[in-house]
């Protein structure tokens, strides 16, 4: 027994850690928290993802544990999270009662008013907007209309979103005009806080955060007219319409706050191919076409169109059956560099502009 | 299950130990019998249907090895052989060559060659048969090596199957080989393959020479950390079972020639192929172009038996064409040179990798005009792409993997494994891989399905 004492001093360190982790992964469990993908009890997982996410015990215990008190027992996490992984800044805590409400809401009633539009990329339908009695908010010009645009319009552009928008960074002749804040696994859990370093070019001196900032701060330096999000596929792991939609609706909020003047489109989550679909589903993971539908109805739901709009460019890279076309991609999910263009005119094509 | 998921590092691998330490060490066939299911069960995770097919496997050539060592006539024996290994082979050719649209049992190139080599080396009187049919099964089941190496010979392995035991200084090495193991896969192999999977992404049209081969690079080094992890965590929990297995790789980047690295790549299976093909067929006692024709064969089947589309072929042929030049005249040169081979065996190593790695025809014609040094064909959609993101985001790992290709490297860890103080390293090294496990870096294990 001493020889294995003295000998395995690693192996003990392990169990130790391990057993620790067990403990702090049982509290998480009790207090509502679930791995992202499933709703299974595993604490040591569930504490192991926790932490590299960023939620150390300590705080754990300080902050969370009083948001949650009240929300789960064990029984109600398992079905439908809420709580999922929070992040560092905190911002993307979900209050109880809006959870079950548009929970409830979204699957009964989506009637609202998306609904009118099954394919709103090419024609959003102003006049809609105008009809409820929201007219109030008269500053802007009479009627948006989509119509053709040229490299000035992006010039006071941003884009925000994920790989995708990577991409369009990347390979496409877009970021000499427009500015880029974006970063693959960008979530609306997270868009406005999260930290990018590739994207600076354009700041002016006055930031100096080192190297690193988060859109948040970008937009509250430069003011632009019209910004582009894409968030949505990283979330469809975590299969929480109710926290995508609440996180997005939060973000959008903090950005009409900080861009008084400026106008947000939308752009719906790109789709992905036929072959990667049926490998999703094998595999039992949920970043399927049938689950990025879902989601952009629901994106689609924050759209007021006066200084929300909704852009759609599925349909100009899908097949007949509604999936991104094989042959624009190589691994199913992201354009090929060489595909980019079609985007690129698609955007050029559908600009958002006020006309009397 | 792989080794490098959590669904093994936490639940499995615990809970097996536990329960084969639990056992008392005098009672070996009862720690067998552990061994036997806890291999099972963790191939049914995998492969829940195939894992009968393993299993009848066994039996077969259980008792197919039993017949043949009892056959008085001679005749007879090597019937029965040849028929034993007909039938191993046309399941390895039906399941792998024969484009039926059935999955591909995990691990089956492996095992099928070890069960080549059990009843080869019983027919040819190297070793006695395996009387107990459990035993026989732990040896090939034995799920260290079971879905990507070490191929195991039986005699290597023999004693230890009836006797053996773990010590605290074996059990705390085989921990740390695992960890060693474990890291080179997390954080070298998993990390730099995101480089590779993002050309892949951005497609082979649009890629600039330079970045074609900065992912050929990412590409060699993956290929090598991800294969030499999964041999050392195999080496790891070999030694925390109690057995010795043998060694994978010997820096096979280091090499001088291609006839030098196929000495230290792969061993196992370079071993398999002299032993049970190209010695059999002559080896190079018939003359030069006897010597050729054999390995013409040994490396055609070398291709083949990584994957069964056509591009395996030609990577195996690829090394055949230089492996046989160095036998021509080239060796005696490269042996003499100090700079110059390792840019030989180098420029060699990106190239077939290359091949190796890109299954469609199309495709590896675009990614090897992107390679075209030259740099004519290499279109970049991205002119900065480079400096701006691979080699800022990539360029300590392409150092930290260099570093650790080198022997220098691997020895300073086989001494440190040895001092009392060292889990102050190991223990860092773990829980980061499991933090990086746990944020759920993809883990694509590249030699699954060969």
């Amino acid at each position: 027994m001493k020889k294995f004492l003295k000998n395995n001093i690693l192996l003990l360190l392990i169990a130790v850690i391990l057993l620790l982790c067990a403990i702090y992964g049982i509290k998480l469990y009790r207090m509502g928290y679930t791995l992202p993908d499933e709703g299974v009890h595993k604490p040591v997982e569930l504490a192991l993802f926790e932490l590299s996410e960023g939620l150390l015990p300590w705080n754990a215990a300080a902050t969370d544990a009083g948001a949650f008190k009240d929300n789960a027992p064990t029984g109600s996490a398992k079905d439908n999270t809420p709580t999922g992984a929070p992040l560092a800044s905190g911002t993307a805590d979900l209050p109880d009662p809006a959870a079950t409400d548009s929970a409830g809401s979204h699957d009964t009633d989506p009637a609202a008013d998306p609904s009118s539009k099954p394919l709103p990329g090419t024609e959003p339908g102003p006049e809609e907007s105008k009809t409820p009695a929201e007219a109030t908010n008269e500053p802007l010009p009479p009627s948006p209309t989509w119509a053709p645009v040229d490299d000035a319009y992006f010039d006071k552009a941003c884009f925000i979103g994920d790989s995708r928008i990577v991409g369009l960074h990347n390979y496409s002749s877009m970021k000499d005009h427009a500015d880029f804040y974006a970063r693959t696994g960008m979530m609306a859990f997270n868009m406005m806080t999260g930290m990018m370093e590739e994207y600076k070019k354009p700041l002016p001196l006055d930031i100096t955060v080192n190297d690193y900032f988060s859109p948040d701060e970008a937009l509250q330096n430069i003011q632009y007219e019209r910004i582009y999000i894409m968030v949505g596929i990283n979330e469809l792991g975590s299969n929480d319409l109710v926290r995508y939609k609440t996180c997005y609706s939060d973000a959008i909020e903090r950005i009409k706050e900080l861009q008084p003047d400026a106008i947000i489109i939308l752009q719906a989550v790109m789709h992905v191919t036929d072959k990667r679909d049926k490998e999703m589903e094998e595999k039992g993971k949920r970043y399927t076409n049938e689950n990025i539908n879902r989601f952009n109805e629901v994106a689609m739901e924050l759209v007021d169109n006066e200084r929300v709009f909704w852009l759609d460019v599925n349909p100009i890279l899908d097949d007949e059956n509604g999936k991104l076309n094989p042959d624009l991609t190589n691994d199913g999910q992201h354009l090929k560099a060489s595909e980019y263009g079609r985007w690129v005119d698609f955007l050029y094509e559908n600009g958002l502009v006020w006309t009397e | 299950m792989v080794f490098s998921s959590l669904q093994f590092l936490l639940r499995f691998m615990p809970a097996f130990f536990i329960l084969y330490y639990i056992v008392p060490k005098n009672r070996i066939a009862w720690k067998n019998a552990v061994l036997l299911m806890g291999s099972l069960v963790f191939y049914a995770f995998g492969e829940p249907v195939y894992v009968f097919l393993m299993i009848g496997s066994i039996v077969v050539n259980y008792f197919l090895a039993w017949i043949t060592e009892c056959a008085g006539n001679r005749a007879l024996r090597r019937g029965l052989f040849i028929l034993t290994i007909a039938l191993n082979l046309s399941l390895l050719v039906l399941f792998k060559y024969a484009g039926l649209s059935l999955p591909l049992p995990i691990g089956i190139s492996f095992y099928t060659f070890q069960i080549i080599s059990y009843v080869t080396d019983v027919y040819n009187g190297r070793i006695t048969r395996q009387k107990n049919i459990l035993t026989l099964g732990v040896y090939i089941t034995m799920f260290p090596q079971l879905i990507a190496g070490p191929i195991v010979e039986f005699s290597e392995v023999e004693r230890r199957l009836s006797n053996r035991r773990v010590t605290p200084v074996m059990l705390d090495h085989g921990l740390k080989f695992f960890i060693l193991g474990l890291s080179a896969k997390v954080i070298l192999a998993n990390h730099i393959g995101i480089l590779w999977n993002e050309i892949y992404m951005i497609g082979y049209e649009s890629i600039s020479t330079p970045l074609a081969y900065t992912g050929a690079l990412a590409y060699t080094f993956q290929l090598y950390f991800d294969f030499l992890g999964y041999s050392l965590m195999a080496i790891g929990l070999g030694k925390m079972l109690g057995f010795t297995l043998p060694v994978n790789f010997r820096n096979p980047y280091v090499a001088k020639s291609a006839t030098e690295f196929w000495q230290r790549w792969h061993i196992t299976l370079g071993r398999f192929f002299r032993k049970y093909v190209y010695i059999p067929l002559g080896g190079n006692r018939h003359g030069m172009l006897r010597t050729l024709l054999n390995l013409l064969v040994v490396w055609a089947l070398t291709g083949l038996w990584h994957g069964s589309t056509l591009n395996f072929l030609l990577w195996g042929l690829f090394y055949f064409v230089f492996l046989a030049i160095e036998r021509l005249f080239l060796k005696k040169w490269l042996d003499r040179g100090r700079v110059l081979p390792h840019i030989y065996m180098w420029i060699l190593l990106l190239f077939s990798w290359v091949i190796f790695a890109i299954t469609d025809f199309n495709d590896l014609w675009l990614y090897l005009k992107a390679m075209n040094p030259a740099g004519f064909f290499g279109i970049t959609r991205n002119d900065c792409e480079i400096l701006q993101f691979y080699l800022k985001d990539f360029g300590i790992l392409f150092v930290l993997c260099f570093a650790c290709s080198l022997p220098c490297v691997s020895c300073a860890f086989r001494r440190l494994m040895r001092k009392k103080w060292s889990f102050i390293v190991f223990l860092p090294l773990l829980l980061y891989c499991l933090y990086s496990l746990a944020q759920g870096l993809n883990n694509p294990f590249m030699y699954f399905r060969f």
